[in-house]
């Protein structure tokens, strides 16, 4: 028998007891050596490969080997010391490029959204105090935030105070053409935040749907967003049992259930579904389990490229109109 | 300040505040938040003590630290490369680190430090794949392994299986937390050790890290 190892310097041909080798010397451009780690045999390897040959730990379609811990061993003890350095620099860049992946856009965007919406509320309720010393009247009439810089933006208070109709304001008196300005300056930037915020959206829907189009029509495109962000990429998710990914984003009590008994979490981030905020309290476990269910079905679907999102979708809703007319 | 070599490596200094220090291999290179500076015309990088699972065992008194110059190291879940640089700073030029780590978005910080120290290779793949990175890594002097995961034990001894010279070492840094979070770590650990045991490992040393790492402890051990 004859055992063979490949390594960056070459191909190593043992004889049968591991104690002498050949060494066919060759050197690897980076293509081949991700070939050679996703287990493809470079056709310059090919070529010296004999049917007696034994690959060592090292599992190349269509050829023999042994995954013998103690030849592993009594090869590498045999094997030359030598590494190009920058080769494998080369690698590694190439292997971080290569990972960039649909799920990582996904992941930042979903996580950009969230912490620009927390920026956007901090900025917002110190606008709208500020906002307040000038004309506090249209403040306490508008309770939306982004409704409220929509309202004020470019408007002085005089127009408004005829628009809503007011007729003594609290605002102070001593606002001159810069004290305004800097407030409606403050606003315009804040009404661009929220038109950020909505491209954002836009982008993360049309993203999901392109590349998850199952998970998108049952969980909601940002659901399914969260979810992927919170597995770490459709791939997880799919993998993920469906009781995991019913409480995925509830790791925080699931923590608590585990080491204060307290309560187990019923529902994750699949929390916030329209379904499931319009069911009563006490139908929500079981669609929260069936949802969950369906998820995991439509994000295996979308690892296959199957588009099955129809039927899944007609299960789903049946699961709910049963759940609603539930006495 | 006052800087004189441990008695356990001579690679590794401790001034009078008992604050570990290595010779900084690349002059001027700061690799984290550590303090670099001039000391008898040699240069220092402060080896921090919450920054590093091994630097905090040496602390907690691990008794012996058996890395020489010139070996040969697999470090599993090699990240950033904090503890490793001090690694590459205690081996020297003719030392080198096989560094896996399973995540690009930690390695491509990794790789400005690999740019000016020449042994350190960095690997993305899955050290629960020993075998994936069997074209590129050698037999080696030295196992560690940091990679707080629920199966790390399962990792290391495969590695060690693989790549670790009879006589070697291992450093195992187990972060209870990441195997069981509901289990009292000392249970976790009493089991950690049973599992290397079980492997004909000589457990050599056991140490808890606290109060630099919260319900963590290094294992050394021999292998056989
Ligand atoms: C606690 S950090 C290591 C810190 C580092 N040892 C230091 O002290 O500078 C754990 C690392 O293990 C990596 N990791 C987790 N699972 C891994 C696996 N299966 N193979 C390789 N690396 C892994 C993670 O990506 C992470 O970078």
């Amino acid at each position: 028998m004859t055992y063979v190892l490949v390594r960056l310097d070459g191909l190593y041909i043992f004889d049968d007891d591991i104690n002498n080798f050949k060494l066919k010397e060759l050197s690897f451009d980076i293509k081949e050596l991700i070939d050679i780690e996703s287990r493809k045999l470079p056709d310059k390897i090919k070529e010296l490969i004999k049917d007696d040959y034994i690959f060592i730990g090292q599992k190349f379609e269509n050829y023999r080997y042994t995954d013998d811990v103690k030849i592993i061993r009594k090869a590498l003890e045999k094997v030359k010391d030598r590494y190009n350095n920058e080769l494998l620099l080369n690698l590694l860049k190439e292997k971080i490029s290569n990972s960039v992946s649909k799920d990582e856009l996904i992941i930042q965007a979903i996580r950009f959204l969230d912490n620009l919406n927390k920026s956007i509320n901090l900025i917002v309720e110190m606008f709208r105090e500020w906002y307040g010393l000038y004309f506090p009247e249209i403040s306490q009439n508008i309770e939306d935030h982004e409704k409220f810089v929509k309202t004020i933006l470019n408007k002085k208070r005089e127009d408004l105070i005829k628009e809503y109709n007011i007729k003594i304001t609290m605002g102070g008196k001593i606002f001159d053409e810069a004290d305004y300005n800097i407030l409606n300056n403050i606003g315009s930037h804040l009404y661009n935040l929220y038109t950020l915020r909505k491209n954002i959206e836009d982008y993360i829907e049309k993203l999901m749907k392109e590349y998850a189009p199952n998970l998108s029509e049952i969980a909601t495109p940002n659901i399914g967003a969260r979810l992927i962000a919170l597995a770490g990429g459709l791939k997880d998710l799919s993998s993920l049992p469906s009781s995991t990914i019913q409480i995925l984003g509830a790791e925080k009590a699931l923590f608590m259930h585990l080491t204060k008994k307290a309560k187990p979490p019923k529902h994750g981030v699949i929390f916030n579904h329209p379904y499931l905020q319009k069911l009563p309290q006490k139908a929500r476990g079981a669609m929260a389990r069936t949802l969950a269910s369906k998820i995991s079905i439509a994000a295996r679907a979308d690892i296959n490229k199957d588009i099955i999102y129809d039927k899944l979708k007609a299960e789903l809703d049946r699961r709910y109109e049963q759940l609603k007319n539930r006495k | 300040m006052k800087l004189k070599p441990l008695k356990e490596n001579k690679n590794i200094f401790i001034d009078d505040k008992g604050r570990l220090y290595t010779k900084n291999l690349v002059k001027g290179q700061k690799v984290y938040t550590e303090k670099v500076f001039k000391y008898n015309n040699e240069e220092y990088r402060e080896w921090v003590l919450k920054k590093s699972k091994l630097s905090a065992s040496i602390k907690k008194n691990i008794g012996l630290v058996p890395i020489n110059e010139g070996d040969r190291v697999l470090y599993l879940g090699i990240a950033a490369g904090t503890t490793a640089s001090h690694i590459s700073d205690i081996i020297g030029n003719d030392g080198m680190i096989f560094g896996i780590d399973i995540a690009p978005r930690i390695l491509r910080e990794l790789v400005p430090i690999i740019y000016k120290r020449d042994n350190i290779i960095g690997l993305l793949n899955d050290s629960d794949k020993p075998d994936s990175y069997l074209h590129i890594v050698p037999k080696v002097d030295i196992v560690y392994q940091d990679v707080a995961q629920p199966h790390q034990i399962k990792i290391f001894l495969e590695n060690i299986d693989y790549y670790l010279k009879n006589r070697g070492y291992g450093f195992l840094a187990v972060k209870a937390r990441s195997i069981n979070v509901a289990k009292d770590p000392k249970e976790i650990f009493k089991d950690v050790r049973k599992s290397l045991e079980d492997h004909s490992l000589n457990i050599l040393k056991e140490v808890r890290l606290e109060p630099y790492h919260k319900d963590h402890a290094m294992f050394l051990i021999e292998n056989k």
